[in-house]
């Protein structure tokens, strides 16, 4: 059955003092999710093991029905322009067949390097004739038309070692896959990129890679990341986390209070890299090979990820994949975290893990989370205490078969179904109405337990993306953390994670006639908590920060567009993180205005700055009714909801109807019962709800 | 001489509907002002469809699709701020206000000027006394376009009309960033280009299509410029990376057609009638106070900036500046001649190039 899908992307690295990496362990990895992807395009990238001093690798996509004109114009383009090269030729057995032929040209700088790679480009004909691959003396790519598999076989990567890799399984969404050009990854200069998503900007990029001599283009959103990492790098001269941080961008309203240190090194770096920044959806895995003999693995997400992005460690590698499931099955006990929205992960051969691509304590959280999740159990042991008909072994097999035979034991009468060896399989439990317990030992894909009414599901690991979608009933307990988009249009039943949950959290929950869902995360979450969220209760408890001081447990923009239930989040959370507000450079003109007006004085304005964060609420305190009048504008509309922001304690009722759950939350994690009474008694919270008119 | 073409017929390009929609934008009609009606099938409320009358209106914006999400600009975040002259000016929006010929009294201009101010729009004028009301407002972040002299320069056949003068103070320095202004007219743009030399000593280049040496549509003569300051390279990047393209023209009537002129290149699009006509200057009957002057002018550039998240929502963009502005890959034409798509680098809607 096929399951439409957007690209997967793999990388690894090894660390300092390990050993080289296998190509078999990356196909592995890639062909894991082989169904992100389609017989449309595949691709690898690698480093080379011995770079070539001062000369240039140039692989070359030929066109065989073209192969005679497209050599005669590239030696020419090489006469005139190099005083020497080697060449040979190989036919890569894809699904489409073609001409790959190697240069080793010598004597050139990079420079030079780069614009004779424009040079056969341009003469390439946007590809349909020839096009470079790679130009590099350490960056390889290796890329064509096929499953990851067949791409694989066709240059017998499994056969090459290096110390780092990137691997991708194409969904064409804008441009054709019939011949490899448009395959990933792409590579210019000493990078290469792999990509998954589709970029807004990329008609800005276009225009700004015109003004930067790039006049070929082969029409993809990705090869343009490359093109614009290595004007960062080799152009610009910057560091490739610093280009990275560029292109993922931050909105004005993250770059702290107009004025600061931050909000200028923000402002200089927006207007002179005006353009690189990438606008959609992306997650981007890269490899860098930096002049000074180090060889970076890169990983970011656009600055509201729409993609997912997840990176892992063991002792020897670091990863980093579309889906937890690609890590798991090259490195099952593997230390898992997500990367932040807008994150940069870097890791290097010299220095191991650089930046991890979120905030190092949560990624301590999530890694403890995740180890113990997975260390809890063994297969074996799972096998043997079990009888046989009770336990389904999902290796091997699609979420299909999974689902038919979960449904043929619940019809024989089983009501206890453990499933082992589970590792990527998407929609599992999906729209089941018999209250059947199920346990998961291993990692379900995407789009576990949709449209559940009554199972519930036990995961002994992490969960992916999507999980408990319109959920009506039963429940679902991870023992792991949980991915982007958990509990969308969850309207019933309980959803009980122990570790951290990623971004879009509950978003459009919501409550009907008797069903009220609850949503109660253990650790913290990233941007667009209960988003749109119209019924029902989300609870963020962060367990693993009660002794952290002043530790703040969601993202930006929680409870944007909120028009019904609660949220409650442990710990203060401030204004600027709830809803989407004016920026402050704006709130602060608009006063200078009202000071210019006399309608307010200097010192008002003064109490404003002061304040640190700019909502309706904090002005009020400060503000004369009729400025506060006049600036409400800036924050209100027809669309949007008035919602009540308090910190406290919970309620004698709030207190009573969450209790049952939060004792099952900490019954079912097994953590200390004296942490019921603290986190329902003792502990203040950020309530969130909707102010209905009568509520005034 | 400035061809017929562009002398634009008012009631063509202000139909009644346009006139209607501005007025609500800005509350002189309806009830609930700076809010945009948003609008599916069975409404009878607006937009309305208007008769195309220059190039602009031949384009259409490419929206989202299901790989690139919509962005819902009420509950989401899209940024319209605009930084120009290096980072020095910054907007709140890109748009920029003419009021030179708007007939106001000094405390009335004093209103504009400083609604103008708080709402983040810059404010372009050639008159001493908007000037004067400027200065005497103490205002010290940069907003005002005003000339600085004449340059005595000729440029191939034409004469560059004028230094304009963007921003005053920025931070305590004394930095007065230049914007050469021109006619809208291509044969000047690609004078100019010949001399790069003289170009690059500018932050920006304005170029108005209201000058009555202008001979050729705004939009036209700012995709034009966008595309030759990219040929022109400035040390790592091209000099279009360093100039501001600001866009003015009288007869641009609302936030479709600011979106598109940022589509083709502009950094900032100055406009003037559409505001007249939205606060309620242009009726013949009682002149609005000051203090509705003011409430009219504020719900309207806030809905004219809504109005352009729309539209960038619709398109998946999150970041005015730095995604839409020359992003010609999110408009299509239809029924456009082949010349003028060729000459805004706009592809025609349904054709596949592979």
């Amino acid at each position: 059955m096929k399951v439409i899908s957007s690209c997967g992307i793999f990388g690894v690295i090894r660390k300092p003092s390990s050993s080289r990496v296998k190509g078999s362990l990356v196909v592995k990895a890639i062909e894991a999710v082989r169904f992100r992807g389609s017989s449309l395009g595949a691709g690898f990238s690698y480093i080379k093991n011995q770079p070539l001093e001062n000369r240039f690798l140039f692989r070359v996509f030929i066109n065989p029905d073209k192969e005679d004109i497209a050599v005669n114009k590239l030696r020419s383009i090489l006469r005139r322009g190099v005083s020497g090269w080697g060449e040979r030729s190989y036919y890569i057995r894809d699904r489409v067949g073609f001409v790959l032929t190697e240069l080793v040209v010598e004597r050139l700088s990079s420079d030079e390097a780069w614009g004779l790679a424009r040079l056969i480009d341009e003469a390439g004909e946007t590809g349909r004739l020839m096009r470079v691959l790679s130009a590099s003396p350490y960056v390889v790519v290796a890329k064509g038309v096929g499953y990851p598999i067949e791409v694989a076989e066709a240059y017998h990567i499994q056969e090459v070692e290096s110390d780092a890799w990137l691997a991708h399984t194409r969904q064409p969404t804008n441009s054709p896959g019939r011949l490899p050009i448009w395959s990933h990854p792409f590579s210019v200069g000493d990078w290469s990129v792999v990509h998954n998503g589709d970029i807004s900007s990329f008609g800005a990029h276009m225009e700004l890679m015109l003004g930067r001599g790039v006049g070929s283009l082969v029409g993809t959103d990705s090869e343009l990341i490359a093109f614009i990492l290595d004007q960062l790098t080799r152009v610009e001269g910057l560091r490739p986390d610093e280009a990275a941080l560029i292109v993922t961008g931050r909105p004005e309203i993250e770059w702290g209070e107009p004025d600061t240190q931050l909000y200028d090194e923000w402002r200089k770096l927006r207007t002179r890299y005006h353009g690189f920044m990438a606008d959609g959806p992306f997650s981007v895995a890269a490899l860098y090979a930096a002049r000074d003999g180090d060889y970076y693995l890169m990983a970011f997400a656009d600055r509201y990820k729409f993609r997912p992005l997840v990176a892992g460690e063991d002792d020897d590698y670091i990863y980093v994949a579309s889906e937890e499931c690609q890590i798991r099955c090259v490195s099952p006990r593997a230390r898992v975290w997500s990367i932040e929205p807008g994150g940069v992960l870097v890791a290097s051969t010299s220095k191991g893990l650089v930046s991890p691509g979120r905030r190092d304590l949560d990624k301590e959280v999530m890694e403890k989370i995740s180890f113990q999740a997975y260390n809890s159990w063994s297969v074996e042991e799972i096998l043997q205490t079990t009888g046989n008909g009770a336990v389904i072994d999902a290796r091997g097999l699609s979420y299909h078969e999974v689902n038919n035979l979960i449904r043929d034991r619940i019809r024989s009468g089983l009501r206890t179904i453990k499933l082992v060896n589970v590792n990527g399989q998407r929609y599992i439990g999906i729209g089941l109405t018999e209250p059947a317990k199920i346990e998961v030992f291993g990692t379900p894909g995407n789009c576990l337990a949709n449209l559940n009414e009554a199972a519930h599901i036990e995961v002994y690991g992490s969960v992916e993306d999507d999980v408990a979608d319109t959920m009506h009933g039963g429940s679902v307990i991870v023992h792991g953390n949980a991915g982007d988009v958990l509990g969308q249009a969850l309207q019933g039943g309980e959803v009980l994670v122990r570790g951290c949950a990623g971004n879009r959290v509950g978003i459009q929950m919501r409550e009907y006639r008797d069903k009220k869902p609850y949503l109660i995360i253990g650790g913290r979450v990233d941007k667009f908590l209960g988003e749109y969220m119209a019924g029902g209760v989300i609870m963020v408890l962060g367990i693993d920060y009660l002794d952290v001081d002043g530790s703040i447990l969601v993202g930006h923009h929680v409870a944007s567009g909120m028009v019904g239930g609660k949220i409650v989040v442990r710990g203060s959370v401030p204004e600027k993180l709830i809803g989407v507000k004016p920026s402050p450079a704006d709130v602060y003109r608009y006063l200078e205005g009202l000071v210019i007006e006399g309608v307010i004085s200097e010192a008002d304005l003064a109490r404003v700055k002061e304040l640190n964060h700019v909502s309706l609420e904090g002005l009020s305190e400060v503000l004369p009714d009729n400025a506060l009048s006049r600036i409400s504008k800036l924050f209100k509309d027809k669309y949007t909801r008035k919602i009540a922001v308090e910190y406290r304690h919970l309620s004698d009722s709030e207190v009573q109807e969450l209790q049952p759950r939060v004792k099952r939350f900490i019954k079912t994690f097994k953590l200390r019962e004296n942490l019921v009474n603290k986190l329902l008694l003792d502990e203040k919270y950020t309530v969130i709800y909707r102010v209905f008119e009568d509520q005034k | 001489m400035r061809p017929e073409a562009l002398n634009l017929r008012e009631e063509d390009v202000f139909t009644s509907y346009r006139r209607r929609w501005l007025r609500l934008l800005s509350g002189a009609q309806g009830k609930t002002p700076g809010d945009p009606p948003i609008v599916s099938m069975g409404s009878q409320a607006p937009p309305y469809v208007d008769k195309p009358v220059r190039p602009i209106d031949w384009l259409k914006s490419d929206g989202a699709q299901v790989t690139r999400p919509s962005i819902d600009p009420y509950r989401e975040l899209v940024e319209t701020s605009v930084f120009l002259t290096g980072g020095r000016t910054r907007l709140s929006m890109p748009i920029g206000l003419e009021v030179d010929d708007w007939g106001l009294e000094d405390k009335s201009l004093l209103s504009v000027v400083a609604t103008a101010y708080r709402i983040g729009v810059a404010l372009y004028t050639r008159s001493e006394d908007v000037v004067n009301v400027v200065r005497g407002c103490g205002i010290s972040s940069p907003f005002i376009i005003a000339p600085l002299g004449l340059i005595d320069k000729d440029v191939g056949e034409k004469t560059i009309v004028a230094t304009m003068g963007l921003g005053q103070r920025a931070h305590g320095l004394r930095l007065t960033p230049t914007c050469l202004e021109i006619p809208s007219d291509k044969s000047l743009v690609e004078s100019l280009a010949r001399e790069p030399g003289l170009i690059s000593r500018f932050s920006g280049l304005l170029i108005n299509e209201d000058h009555e040496d202008s001979r050729d549509y705004v939009e036209v003569t700012i995709s034009l410029a966008d595309t030759m300051l990219r040929k022109i390279r400035s040390n790592s990047g091209s000099l279009r990376e360093k100039l501001d393209l600001l866009a003015k023209s009288s007869t641009l009537r609302g936030s479709d057609d600011i979106f598109k002129l940022i589509t083709l290149g502009s950094d900032l699009v100055i406009v003037n009638k559409l505001a007249r006509i939205g606060i309620g200057l242009d009726e013949q009957t009682r002149k609005p106070t000051r203090e509705v002057l003011s409430d009219r002018l504020e719900y309207l550039l806030l809905g004219l900036q809504r109005e352009i998240k729309l539209l960038a929502g619709a398109a998946g963009v999150s970041s005015l500046h730095n995604t839409l502005r020359s992003n010609r890959e999110l408009l299509r034409c239809l029924d456009l001649p082949g010349a003028i798509s060729s000459e805004l680098r706009v592809k025609h809607a349904g054709v596949v190039r592979i």
